[in-house]
């Protein structure tokens, strides 16, 4: 029996710290956004604002519709930024000029705190589904790109605003406008940006395939240390090598432009701040999965059914980044590694200056050339030719030194009848 | 450089050689526009492997350089054909050989490229001229010592030294025209 007993004592001891770490580390992945609340909120989403076309009238009710969940939360200030655009596109042959309004949904945290740094967070939540000045419609209601990152924004706000003393102060920000060339984030940048966000975490796309994160182009501060918290969530980072770089640039100072900055992303590293994208999908070299049959972004396919059917556990990837993020921000190095760190690369985006250098080349091979010719000059001279005197008759062709070439012209003996005398003509 | 003095290899192998040499230096830049290209006006197709888009971008990358190399040598070896004291058959067999290794230096930094694109602003606007500039002076050395007679050196040097640098100056000044305008 004491045998028995003490044995059940040595299980009980071994057994107790493994308990003990388990528990912890259940509490380390506590859901603070469920899936369930996303899940239904997509569906929502989906069901009630299937037009979210940007410079149409739908727009503008889909954000009203959309600020009155965020108000469901009373810690949160919302407000819609109605902003006009003037574009010039092409009609048939000729290009017309337009002024386009869309809008914006814009929330801030209530218990804002003026001695804290702020984090912006954003998402794109417009669709393509009816026609517009840029395109024709899906008539697909856009529910991987971009009713999920909507429904997780807004969960996520929700529970930010709720925390009594937060590290940071948060904002939001859901843009329309996106894919027609960033005009809402431009828009919101231009009236609401300051300097006082010291880091912007833009969702793209999330709840499908594999999660990346992308910071900048260069390795910054905030990089290595988002790099960090991200691997532990198992997050890859976007991938570097190989990637295929676009003709067009969409970062000021930046030639090219690739998958991962194409978006609203781009609009605030223009703007010098340190950014976060996470953007969902298969990545490979060419940094395009939009082919892949399920990443159905944009296209008519894009419905809840095919997020259900082709993405199995999109709700809880939406969860867990959204976990990410509450995790992140609520680290306090956040503030010390994104201070400054954005613009310290800029200097190697200037392809002029590349080309200064490269004529500052040209001028000392110049220099060298003038130099190797003087030196040739003096070491090779040209071989001075010999004097050719002419002497028809005279003292001269008489008395010629020996380095002197002597060409003697006679007058020969007639050989035939063709022969004349030059002397005779 | 005793194949080059006792022309061992064909011209034909060698300009063969020189045109994977101008795939290897222009493949990173045209991997993007083959991809672009591709998923832009080849929409009914899926989008080309990684492996088929980089190859497809290696062998239509030396095709225009290539052309244009040739023309220009032609062009240059017909104006100087006549030149007296002047081997040009000679001069332009040898030419290739040291223009392969200036696209083989340029060619090896689309790697650096390739993992840290970033590095290609700066990048390919001087290691192209640096390279050249380096292959071009070890190759007016190679043919002054072994086909020219010292005395002519500085003629030669002049004559193609200038021809260098007035395309050097030109293609950078245009350049940086451009980059500028836009």
């Amino acid at each position: 029996m004491k045998k028995i007993f003490a044995f059940i004592i040595a299980v009980c001891l071994i057994l107790a710290p493994i308990v003990t770490v388990n528990t912890v580390k259940a509490e380390e992945v506590k859901n603070y956004i469920a899936s369930e609340a996303i899940d239904n909120l997509i569906k929502e989403i989906c069901d009630g604002l299937k037009d979210r076309t940007s410079f149409t009238d739908a727009i503008g009710l889909a954000a009203e519709k959309l600020a009155s969940y965020l108000s469901e939360s009373e810690n949160l200030n919302v407000d819609i930024q109605h902003f006009k655009k003037t574009v010039t596109l092409p009609q048939g042959l000729a290009y017309v000029t337009k002024e386009l309004e869309s809008d914006n949904i814009v929330a801030s945290v209530k218990n804002f705190d003026s001695n804290k740094k702020t984090i912006l967070i954003t998402t794109n939540f417009a669709n393509h589904y009816s026609d517009n000045d840029f395109g024709k419609g899906v008539k697909a209601e856009g529910a991987l790109g971009t009713a999920a990152t909507t429904a997780l924004t807004i969960e996520l706000a929700k529970y930010l605003a709720s925390l009594e003393n937060p590290e940071y102060n948060y904002k939001f920000a859901l843009f329309s406008g996106t894919d027609e060339g960033n005009f809402g984030s431009e828009a919101y940048k231009d009236k609401y940006l300051d300097g006082d966000v010291i880091l912007v975490i833009n969702l793209e796309r999330l709840g499908c395939g594999y999660t990346y994160y992308y910071t900048d182009e260069v390795r910054t501060a905030h990089g290595d240390f988002i790099k960090t918290v991200a691997s532990r969530a198992g997050y890859k980072e976007f991938p570097t090598v190989g990637r295929v770089l676009l003709d067009y640039s969409t970062v000021d100072d930046l030639p090219y432009s690739h998958y991962a900055m194409r978006g609203d992303i781009s609009t605030f590293l223009s703007a010098g701040k340190s950014c976060l994208e996470l953007i969902g999908g298969e990545f490979n070299g060419l940094g395009d999965s939009e082919r892949s049959s399920v990443y159905v972004t944009n296209t008519s396919k894009d419905t809840y059914e095919a997020l259900v059917k082709n993405h199995i556990a999109y709700a809880d990837k939406l969860s867990n980044a959204g976990q990410f993020v509450i995790n992140l921000t609520s680290k306090a190095e956040l503030k010390d590694v994104c201070l400054g760190a954005a613009t310290s690369y800029k200097i190697f985006t200037k392809g002029w200056i590349a080309y200064v250098i490269c004529l500052g080349i040209i001028v000392i091979l110049i220099l060298i050339m003038i130099l190797v010719l003087q030196s040739f000059e003096k070491k090779y001279p040209l071989p001075t030719a010999p004097k050719v005197k002419i002497a028809v008759f005279g003292k001269e062709f008489e008395d010629f030194k020996e380095n002197e070439i002597v060409v003697d012209i006679k007058h020969n003996e007639k050989t035939n009848d063709n022969d004349v005398n030059p002397f005779d003509v | 450089m005793n194949i080059i003095k006792e022309r061992k290899i064909k011209s034909g192998v060698v300009n063969f050689l020189l045109y994977l040499s101008f795939c290897l230096a222009g493949w990173y830049s045209a991997r993007t526009s083959v991809a672009v290209y591709m998923s832009a006006y080849a929409s009914s197709v899926p989008m080309l492997s990684v492996l088929n888009n980089e190859f497809t971008a290696f062998f239509i990358a030396g095709v225009v350089p290539f052309a244009i190399y040739i023309v220009v040598v032609k062009a240059f070896m017909s104006i100087l054909k006549h030149t007296p004291f002047l081997p040009v058959n000679e001069i332009f067999y040898a030419l290739p050989f040291f223009y392969i290794g200036a696209n083989i230096v340029t060619g090896l930094f689309n790697i650096w490229y390739y993992v840290k694109p970033i590095a290609s602003i700066w990048g390919s606007i001087i290691v192209p001229l640096v390279s050249t500039a380096c292959f071009f002076i070890w190759f007016l050395a190679f043919i002054c010592k072994n086909y020219i007679k010292n005395y002519n050196w500085k003629a030669i040097v002049l004559y193609f030294g200038r021809l260098y640098l007035f395309i050097a100056l030109l293609l950078t000044g245009m350049g940086l025209l451009v980059e500028v305008l836009l």
